[in-house]
């Protein structure tokens, strides 16, 4: 009887399959997903490496030195603020994609997970620096300013950084040097007064001198005043940034009404 | 279980018009019948009948369903084998290609009914576990009561369970088990370790073995 039953389930399945006419699916179907999904792959990894390269961009915009000049100021509101969350969420985002759509192909569950993470963020990073030092994550990011106004609000907090003197973060140039510091002029046309002591570090190659472009770090008192840590040189692009509604734009002066020489830092 | 081993291969296939049992096809490896079967369904019957008992006692192990839902387990794990033929990926084996497709059929089945897939090793299975993971003897197994040493069995959680059973019962490589729950080498192997050492706690909290 059992042998009977047996005997059955393969004739009764081959049955099912002629009677409904069953076919095995198109290979080229298979090759198509399969082409698919190794294109996803693709595309997820490349707008991954992007991703990082404008990460790596936007920390270098706010300050290349910030993470050895500042370092107890760190975890600060403002630089935290200033991180690039956007592109640093669109690298995990499509770090995660590639990752499970590797794990959808046909050999994808025969390494640990853990695994392709890291051979992932690995191919990542490394096209991703190759991409930063080829300038595609700042053509991107100009790009991006250009066509999507949206974008430009999204990455404000970043150009806005040095503009925060509550949290001992100003830009600017200095104006009416006196002994116990100078006036710094800031890009909205502010006053700020630094204090230069004994402990103030300053890292510029020339001497501080009116016109300079210059950032400090340092604590603000009750009355507005700076007492300077630090005194750096500042580039033309970290003076700019939310200096007028629009934000950054290429056709307006950054910083009116001074043109800053990059070589010297001063205004001409 | 054992009746059912013997099929009468001949009988079936002279039925269906291709004389599938004619020396030479039964030589063939899985690899070459796939190629014909993609071009003649009567060849996936070869197909079939090397593996519809495994495969039917295999859903018996990994699941609590009876003979006639296991049947209907295994006829739409065939038919979906036989539509994705062309997906086949002869890096593995077709064995635990059918394998992963009957245990996810299966899995697939418990969940729209909401029942629970359990285990149900039998006494046969139960020794043979047993001798494959520890160093009880039968006739020491014997002695004690085989339901205390099924409930050590069940008690083994799910995924280690799954793991023993294709290794010691079904008799599958690493590799194999490997394509058939989707997993590491390396976690195949943690998991078939652990398994032995939990079945062991479990049998020595049972004073089956110390």
């Amino acid at each position: 009887m059992n042998e009977q039953k047996q005997d059955s389930i393969a004739g009764k399945i081959l049955g099912k399959i002629k009677q409904e006419d069953i076919h095995p699916e198109a290979s080229w179907k298979f090759v198509l997903r399969r082409a698919l999904l190794w294109t996803g792959i693709g595309l997820a990894g490349a707008f991954a490496a992007i991703s990082l390269s404008l990460v790596i961009f936007s920390l270098l915009s706010i300050d290349q030195g910030i993470l050895g000049f500042a370092p107890k100021r760190l975890f600060s509101p403002t630089v935290f603020q200033a991180l690039p969350f956007l592109w640093i969420g669109s690298l995990l985002a499509f770090v995660a994609l590639a990752v499970f759509e590797y794990r959808e192909t046909g050999h994808g569950y025969r390494h640990r997970p853990l695994f392709v993470v890291l051979t992932t963020f690995l191919i990542v990073f490394a096209i991703g620096a190759l991409l930063h030092l080829l300038r595609i994550g700042e053509r991107s990011d100009i790009a991006l300013r250009h066509a999507i106004p949206q974008y430009d609000q999204a990455v404000r907090p970043r150009d806005t950084f040095w503009r925060h003197p509550e949290a001992g973060f100003a830009t600017g140039t200095v104006a009416n040097i006196s002994a116990a510091g100078f006036l710094l002029r800031t890009p909205d046309g502010d006053g700020l007064d630094i204090r230069i002591g004994d402990h103030t570090i300053i890292r510029l190659p020339l001497k501080i001198e009116e016109g300079r472009a210059v950032r400090v770090i340092g604590d603000q008192d009750a009355n507005g005043k700076i007492d300077a840590e630090e005194i750096l040189p500042a580039l033309p692009s970290q003076l700019r940034g939310g200096g007028s509604e629009q934000g950054f734009n290429d056709d307006q002066p950054p910083f009116p009404p001074h043109a800053i020489d990059p070589a010297t830092g001063l205004s001409q | 279980m054992n009746a059912i081993q013997g099929t009468k291969r001949g009988a079936r296939s002279e039925k269906h018009g291709t004389r599938m049992t004619e020396p030479g096809y039964q030589e063939k490896t899985d690899a070459e019948i796939i190629e014909l079967a993609k071009g003649n369904a009567d060849f996936f019957g070869v197909l079939m009948e090397r593996y519809e008992t495994p495969l039917l006692r295999y859903i018996h192990r990994i699941s609590s369903f009876d003979r006639d839902d296991a049947e209907d387990i295994l006829q739409e794990s065939f038919i979906k084998a036989y539509r994705n033929l062309n997906d086949f990926d002869h890096d593995s084996k077709f064995s635990s290609w059918m394998y992963r497709i009957v245990r996810n059929q299966t899995i697939d089945v418990a969940r729209k009914r909401k029942i629970r897939v359990t285990v149900s090793i039998d006494e046969h299975d139960l020794s043979h576990i047993l001798r494959a993971t520890t160093d009880i003897e039968d006739e020491t197994a014997r002695k004690y009561d085989l339901t205390r040493i099924n409930a050590a069995v069940r008690s083994l959680p799910e995924t280690y369970r799954e793991a023993l059973i294709l290794r010691f019962l079904e008799e599958k490589s690493y590799e194999e088990i490997m394509d058939i729950l989707h997993l590491p080498k390396g976690t195949v192997a943690t998991l078939i370790s652990r398994g032995k050492k939990i079945l062991h706690e479990n049998l020595s909290k049972e004073g089956i073995e110390r």
